[in-house]
């Protein structure tokens, strides 16, 4: 099997009372952070069934500021519980300490220089407290910064590799962004996003839905997969070989049958690409 | 970049959006216009700050409607941005702001405040489990020979406006407005407290010794049940330990 899929809130006891078949579940590390009460443990349920995805949203890797050394440790102790077989999180800025503050979101690095030593600097310091290699998350972007120089894949091969990290190619981003950008030809846009890739570099893709709004595609993370992701993920796996994958839902979570449908086609995806 | 780092977090969470025109380098996308990218992630901010604090704050939210509560927890937000990246550890001071809004009444900083008790109980540590010798030793020592080991994540709140307000019954009946917040199992729990026994575990649970405390207490409220108390507490899951001092 090659995908599994987001372990969310709604889906917590219906998924441990049916146990289907996956190959993963991916939750997202912030919400386990816990040290005591029921998280950890239906965490520790989950992990005897089945591999879990470690998969970060607040450490911020582009930021600046520098990383917050208490998060870190929070998740080397979340890290060390569960053993996941991959713990990832997104090549964005999260916080600022002039003042303290912290986004609770995913936003914009600059594709220069500065960033990408940044970005470096921090994902060592992450794989070194972790003592394992990290995944590394491309975004969906709404804005950009004016030192913007380096094209996005070049960015991710230097930086897998100076850190030996690996990306988590988000397939829904690529083609958002390509949507917002005004690209004629979005998935060709993306297939050669893709294609610019280092061979060997992506450790897990994710594929998800996105919306429309004022004239804007917003990765909400909130509907079925479109087709253009769908015909990208073809493209990527005939590229890249067999890479995990992951349904991504995290708005409006629909009936767990919705979401195994959708790991059931990516899964058909795989095999009918060779990809398994 | 540090610096427009943090400008664009200012802007994003500023009472008055500028629209991200003021942050130096913040360019648009290639055919949009930078208001409509700003936008989506301002748009973002408001959004989780009311999924965020409303999972933290049910009962506020429930006697606000839903309504009334995405104002006040945008305009939360935007007074007291998140400073860490774990959503759960942010609004904790959403009572005080309350407290300080013009014509508050004085029920809902009464609720923020146990909402928040109850939300950090929720994923506090596990308590140690309770020593099976702790009845031995309170029948084999007297009191002022004793400390008692008080589960570290009880908390007491005087909450007054809660008790005219919600649960006037039961308040009046023992003329408590003491609550304890704490966790059965995994279960975040509160309950109203008579004083006296919420004077006696207080005093506990800052590490007085039985004997003080009992004559602390004992002093101010003579009726007080110590061995009730003992055993409510020890249901709760309050009293885990007791050492000869």
């Amino acid at each position: 099997m090659h995908c599994g899929i987001g372990w969310r809130h709604p889906h917590y006891q219906s998924l441990l009372a049916g146990r289907p078949a996956l190959p993963f579940l991916e939750v997202h590390s912030e919400n386990f952070f816990a040290s005591g009460g029921a998280l950890p443990a239906l965490l520790q349920a989950a992990r005897s069934h089945y591999p879990i995805s470690l998969h970060g949203v607040g450490l911020g890797l582009g930021s600046a500021a520098g990383l917050d050394a208490a998060h870190l440790e929070r998740l080397a102790a979340l890290v060390e519980r569960t053993e996941p077989v991959r713990v990832s999180d997104h090549a964005c800025f999260a916080r600022s300490t002039d003042p303290n503050r912290h986004g609770l979101d995913l936003l914009p690095i600059a594709f220069d220089d500065a960033s990408l030593h940044t970005l470096q600097r921090h994902v060592d310091q992450v794989q070194q407290r972790l003592g394992r290699p990290i995944l590394v998350e491309n975004l969906s972007a709404y804005l950009a910064w004016d030192t913007d120089h380096i094209a996005e894949p070049e960015f991710f091969n230097a930086l897998t590799r100076s850190t030996g990290c690996a990306v988590l190619l988000d397939l829904n981003n690529l083609v958002v962004n390509a949507k917002n950008r005004g690209d004629a030809d979005p998935l060709s846009a993306c297939q050669a996003w893709v294609d610019a890739l280092r061979p060997g570099s992506v450790g897990q893709l994710h594929l998800a839905g996105h919306a429309t709004v004022g004239g804007l595609s917003i990765d909400d993370h909130g509907s079925s997969v479109s087709d253009t992701v769908w015909a990208l993920h073809r493209h990527t796996l005939a590229r890249l070989g067999p890479v995990p994958a992951l349904i991504e839902w995290d708005t409006d979570v629909p009936e767990l049958d919705v979401l195994l449908s959708q790991a059931a086609f990516a899964d058909a995806q795989a095999c009918a690409v060779g990809a398994t | 970049m540090a610096d427009r780092q943090a400008q664009l977090l200012r802007a994003i969470w500023a009472q008055q959006p500028d629209q991200g025109h003021a942050v130096p380098g913040l360019r648009a996308l290639p055919g949009q216009r930078l208001e409509a990218g700003f936008a989506a992630y301002r748009e973002h901010a408001k959004a989780l700050s009311v999924r965020a604090l409303g999972q933290a704050y049910p009962q506020l939210l429930a006697h606000l409607g839903e309504s009334q509560f995405a104002g006040l927890a945008w305009a939360y937000a935007r007074a007291h941005p998140p400073e860490v990246g774990d959503a759960a550890l942010w609004g904790g001071h959403l009572a005080t702001f309350l407290s300080g809004l013009d014509g508050m009444e004085p029920l809902p900083p009464a609720l923020a405040q146990l909402d928040w008790a109850l939300h950090r109980a929720a994923s506090s540590a596990d308590a140690q489990e309770p020593d099976a010798g702790l009845w031995a030793t309170l029948q084999a020592h007297p009191p002022g020979a004793l400390t008692l080991q008080v589960d570290p994540g009880l908390v007491w709140l005087n909450l007054p406006a809660l008790a005219a307000d919600t649960a006037p019954a039961e308040a009046e009946a023992s003329q408590a407005t003491q609550v304890a917040v704490w966790r059965q199992a995994w279960q975040p729990t509160w309950a109203w407290v008579p004083d006296d026994q919420a004077l006696l575990w207080q005093r506990l649970a800052q590490g007085e010794h039985l004997g003080p405390a009992l004559d602390a207490v004992w002093a101010v409220h003579p009726a007080l049940d110590l061995a009730a108390s003992l055993g409510l507490a020890w249901q709760r899951g309050w009293l885990l330990g007791a050492e000869v001092a």
